[in-house]
């Protein structure tokens, strides 16, 4: 598979025109497109890295992967070709669903202190992560000279996959974050 | 720009080894990684379709975008992988943006479009969320994959009179203590 320069106009997002491929299952808020189109004009070179994947169908072609970018760039409309993937043609039906799916889907997860410790000049939420801070209570006060950050301490429970997964599942049952979570169930004197 | 095979034996994990350059900072355990192997095995068209990202660093090069599929490759017993070569003179900035930039999700998913129209495939299995539910002990998480065994660690910060409070409560055995405020039977 090779990339290929395709004029933008040639493109169609996913919206179930071929039959037996649903469309694109994917949404997006106005807030977050604004946010992955200042994320294109910073970084240019991600579209090259990551061009959106296409399939050829009735003379156009269907973006089966990346159609948020595409929605990016027609709407900005300052570029007249862009660098595709093209799926070959006899790509069966099923690879291209497992395709557009998987191109979305994540099999890690974010190590979140790595971020908190070493990748902390960006701010997170315009790089599309999800940015889980604005739920904290815990600003810093705006007085005095001491990091509240610094001051804390950490308590360290080992767990089993199994007893993490039971362990998380009921803190998000309580709707509350695991450090509010503890607390209440060891009867914190409020 | 078109990706180039290279071979693992030149491909490193970023582990922090660069030194402008913080480790990757993404996680995974071993039930995750199988899975991936499982879909690499299954779409191999993807993987030429995403190609790692790598940054020549001496006679290697370090994985920028790609570090879980580099350690799938490695464990499926691959020679090779498809790879798109960052200039060595790109802007150090730029290249870190990089790392961030490949694995961040600016959509979400449609659950209704999930259920109703994709409902035969293995989701799940795929690393696709069923239900988006703010998982807050996402950010407490640290994984740690052992030759034999696996564990978590939960990590909870609290300021010094809570932690001294929780610490108290919790008693010598942690585990064994939150396990049974919560209910969980083994």
């Amino acid at each position: 598979m090779k990339t290929e320069n395709i004029p933008l106009s040639l493109i169609q997002p996913n919206d179930g025109q071929i039959p037996g491929l649903p469309r694109n299952p994917r949404s997006w808020s106005v807030r977050e497109l604004s946010r992955l189109k200042k994320s294109i004009q910073e970084t240019p070179e991600m579209l090259e890295l990551r061009p959106p994947l296409v399939y050829e169908y009735e003379g156009k072609y269907v973006a089966v992967g990346g159609n948020m970018r595409l929605a990016v760039l027609q709407e900005t409309g300052d570029i007249q070709d862009i660098p595709c993937i093209v799926i070959p043609q006899d790509t069966p039906l099923r690879k291209l669903k497992e395709i557009a799916i998987k191109d979305n889907a994540k099999f890690g997860e974010w190590d979140y202190d790595a971020l908190a410790d070493e990748w902390n000049e960006f701010d997170l939420a315009d790089y599309g992560i999800n940015d889980f801070s604005e739920d904290q209570e815990d600003k810093p006060a705006g007085d005095g000279n001491a990091s509240p950050v610094d001051d804390r301490v950490t308590i360290e429970i080992e767990l089993s996959p199994d007893e993490f997964l039971f362990v998380s599942g009921k803190f998000r049952e309580m709707g509350e974050t695991p450090e509010a979570a503890v607390l209440k169930i060891l009867n914190y004197p409020l | 720009m078109n990706p180039v095979k290279i071979p693992l034996s030149k491909i490193r994990l970023n582990e922090g080894q660069v030194d402008w350059l913080p480790r990757n900072p993404r996680q995974w355990t071993k039930e995750q990684l199988d899975r991936l192997i499982d879909s690499i095995r299954e779409t191999p068209m993807l993987l030429e379709a995403r190609g790692l990202i790598v940054y020549p660093y001496g006679d290697t090069f370090v994985v920028i975008g790609g570090n879980m599929r580099l350690s799938a490759l490695t464990l499926m017993g691959e020679k090779d992988a498809p790879c798109y070569v960052l200039p060595s003179d790109m802007d150090r900035e730029k290249v870190k943006e990089i790392v961030l930039k490949d694995n961040g999700d600016y959509g979400l998913w449609n659950q209704t479009m999930l259920s109703r129209d994709w409902a035969d495939l293995p989701l799940e299995k795929w690393g696709v969320e069923s239900i988006e539910v703010k998982d807050y002990s996402e950010k407490n998480k640290e994984i740690h994959v052992g030759e034999f065994s696996e564990n978590i660690t939960l990590k909870l910060k609290y300021d010094a009179p809570d932690a001294a409070f929780v610490s108290a409560r919790l008693g010598d055995d942690r585990r064994e203590t939150l396990l049974k405020a919560l209910g969980y039977e083994d």
